[in-house]
């Protein structure tokens, strides 16, 4: 399934992204700190696929995702999208490309006005594209999205707070869908939601990709969840990509010594599964500042005298699969 | 001396709202051993927080206990003076909670707060309570403990911050810590590290741990006892690995279709249960799981199930799991 999908070229490339954020400097007169939300990510995505981000939290996933569909700007970098560098353009002539790329966020609470109905909510995106002037087709257009994500005619005139936070995700899903995008930014969708009703949620996401062949970036800090819906995961640590694989492959045969810290540290699947624990020491350092060397270097159990001095390249160690790590490959590193 | 630390019967706590009474416990009873620790699954509004919280009284006033039992070695939690309740609460029983950042007071240093607790409810000096801090302190794996101190709660992570709450909760050695999702806010190498202590807190000091969790993986790695519940009614409870081997009811079905596995070969869609969970207003007359379950049969709608015993050490409360095994996992149900 995978490979079909590789051979394709990528709808989107992205290109040493790199986002940084001054912080005011607690001392007076200082100058601004910088904090480090990406530095120098890059990543091909393919038509049709879908590529799963995980990572702890302040690694830079979300910016990721934010960057990608041009919310906040990124710092350097290309994201090329149909022959366009995204941040490059305009926000004029950003709007018709935000139309193909949308974005679907946590918390479902929150990222719906509570003023709005869901009719409302959904044909927004239509009238500020300009898509369907006609009110009544237009009704018909919300109608139909709503059908398609499991919702029906007795949900479009009321308010957010009538329905439950997996109901108020498909409505953030059909308002990302209804302007037909190609390519869906979902930022943690399921994780406000309890298990039962995550598992209607992502069956949901399964079977619009397959009825609208759409392409999805699918950010979560649940590896079971990312491992279920992606075909490709790419694993964040400290606003860099340290590892991208198959899905599979990243359970069966992990590379990365962080990779393996976390797939030791998730709760087993069954009692019996008793696995080598290699826990981490500490936790994750500080973004902020400049950082020398590998970022996981000072909680590396396998850590060597390079991995202090040069950052590691995210270079191809076996068919498909890449890792940032001088186990696997001594000579690759980023000039910084 | 009897090995028993806990008993709770028949515990029936309701919230009297403006817009109705809300069952959000409704007959759940269990027992705990000395050094045990038992799990609570359940999905968010099941009651399995308001369980605990009933267990100390620690109650907002809208909510009352309003049937049941709660004997804590010895003392009966429903009946006990609030003067005694109090010198319980904090020595004997401690509780952890979900929020480590919110449950600490931000204006005061972790030391004193410590210190105040320390000194609350033991005979202790000043200097007494200062070194018996700095001990706690050091026993959950805090870095240079004195100078952690002087350190306000927003100048520590959120996983240092769980340290220090857990610091707090065994700082007056109790026999009984209620984990209120002690990992939730976390993430996984943090958790891991977390659950780590929690368990060795169990080894060597004795403690009897109530977990309460919505992760079954957290309840593989840690628990000796599960009670799985659902619309505030416990549905089924019994040793962690006879219901890891052989679950019987069929919400614990639902749920653990419902969740995605890092071990599992890709499947294409996961098995959701249907619906959505209850509205605790009104529950109560029937099975709580019955329009959602696919195993219904008309006595389903019309009377609770009781809690039996179906197998030695296993309780479940369905009408079609009487322990003569007439109900199979993933049988079509014949009855429309």
């Amino acid at each position: 399934m995978t490979e079909g999908k590789m051979a394709g070229t990528p709808i989107i490339r992205i290109k040493n992204l790199k986002k940084d954020y001054k912080i005011r400097s607690s001392k007076l007169g200082q100058p601004p700190r910088v904090l480090h939300a990406l530095s120098g990510v890059s990543l091909d995505l393919f038509q049709g696929e879908t590529l799963g981000v995980i990572g702890e939290s302040g690694c830079g996933k979300s910016t990721l995702g934010k960057c990608l569909v041009q919310l906040t700007r990124p710092t350097a970098g290309e994201i090329l999208y149909n022959g366009q560098n995204l941040c490059a353009l305009s926000n004029s002539a950003l709007k018709p490309v935000r139309k193909e790329l949308q974005m679907v966020f946590q918390d479902p609470y929150s990222s719906l006005d509570p003023r709005f109905t869901t009719k409302a909510a959904i044909e927004e995106p239509l009238i500020i594209h300009g898509l369907e002037r006609d009110s009544k087709k237009r009704r018909e257009t919300v109608l139909a999205m709503l059908r398609e994500v499991g919702l029906d005619v007795q949900h479009m005139d009321r308010y957010p707070h009538e329905f439950s936070g997996g109901q108020r995700q498909r409505i953030n899903v059909a308002r990302a869908l209804v302007l037909q995008p190609k390519v869906i930014v979902c930022d943690e969708p399921v994780s406000a939601l309890d298990v039962s009703v995550q598992a209607q949620v992502l069956n949901l996401f399964s079977s619009l990709q397959k009825r609208h062949n759409l392409t999805y970036i699918f950010i979560s800090h649940d590896l079971s969840v990312i491992k279920h819906i992606s075909d490709r995961v790419a694993i964040m640590y400290l606003g860099t990509v340290v590892e991208l694989c198959d899905a599979d492959e990243i359970y069966q045969n992990p590379r990365h010594p962080y990779t393996k810290a976390l797939l030791s540290a998730i709760p087993p699947d069954s009692p019996f599964e008793k696995s080598q624990k290699l826990t981490l020491s500490g936790e994750i350092p500080s973004p902020i500042g400049d950082l020398v060397g590998c970022p996981l270097a000072g909680r590396c159990p396998e850590r060597m005298p390079v991995c202090s001095q040069k950052r590691p390249a995210l270079k191809e160690i076996s068919p498909g699969h890449r890792a940032a790590c001088f186990l696997y490959h001594q000579e690759e590193y980023v000039e910084e | 001396m009897n090995d028993q630390i806990l008993q709770v019967n028949n515990l029936k706590t309701y919230f009297f709202t403006a817009s109705g009474t809300a069952k959000a416990v409704d007959g759940v009873s269990f027992t705990m051993n000395r050094g045990q620790i038992m799990g609570i699954v359940g999905e968010s509004g099941s009651g399995k927080s308001v369980t605990a919280s009933s267990l100390i009284r620690l109650l907002p006033k809208t909510g009352s206990i309003v049937d049941g039992e709660v004997i804590f070695d010895g003392h009966d939690m429903r009946r006990i003076a609030n003067r005694e309740l109090l010198k319980l609460r904090g020595s004997e029983i401690s509780m952890i909670f979900q929020d480590p950042m919110t449950s600490l007071d931000p204006v005061f240093k972790i030391g004193d707060q410590m210190i105040e607790l320390i000194r609350t409810h033991k005979n202790l000096s000043q200097q007494e309570a200062y070194r018996t801090a700095v001990e706690m302190l050091h026993l959950v794996g805090i870095p240079e403990p004195e100078s952690r101190m002087n350190a306000y709660p927003h100048e520590l992570s959120g996983g240092m911050c769980q340290r220090v709450i857990i610091a707090m909760a065994i700082s007056c050695q109790p026999k009984f810590i209620i984990a209120d999702e002690p990992t939730t806010a976390l993430d996984v190498t943090v958790q891991a590290q977390i659950l780590g202590l929690l368990k060795k807190l169990r080894d060597e000091m004795g403690v009897s741990i109530l977990m309460i969790t919505h992760n079954l993986g957290i309840v593989w790695e840690m628990c000796d006892t599960v009670m799985v519940m659902y619309g505030g009614t416990t549905v089924e409870y019994t040793e962690m690995a006879k219901l890891y081997a052989n679950p019987l009811h069929p919400y614990t079905w639902g749920l653990l279709d419902s969740m995605p596995r890092l071990s599992a070969p890709p499947v294409e869609e996961l098995k959701a249960i249907p619906g959505t969970p209850p509205d605790l207003r009104l529950t109560g007359g029937c099975c709580a799981f019955y329009n959602r379950c696919p195993y219904m049969r008309e006595i389903c709608a019309k009377e609770v199930p009781p809690l039996l015993e179906v197998e030695p050490g296993h309780l479940v409360a369905c009408h079609r799991q009487n322990g003569d095994k007439t109900l199979v996992r993933g049988e079509v149900n014949q009855h429309d």
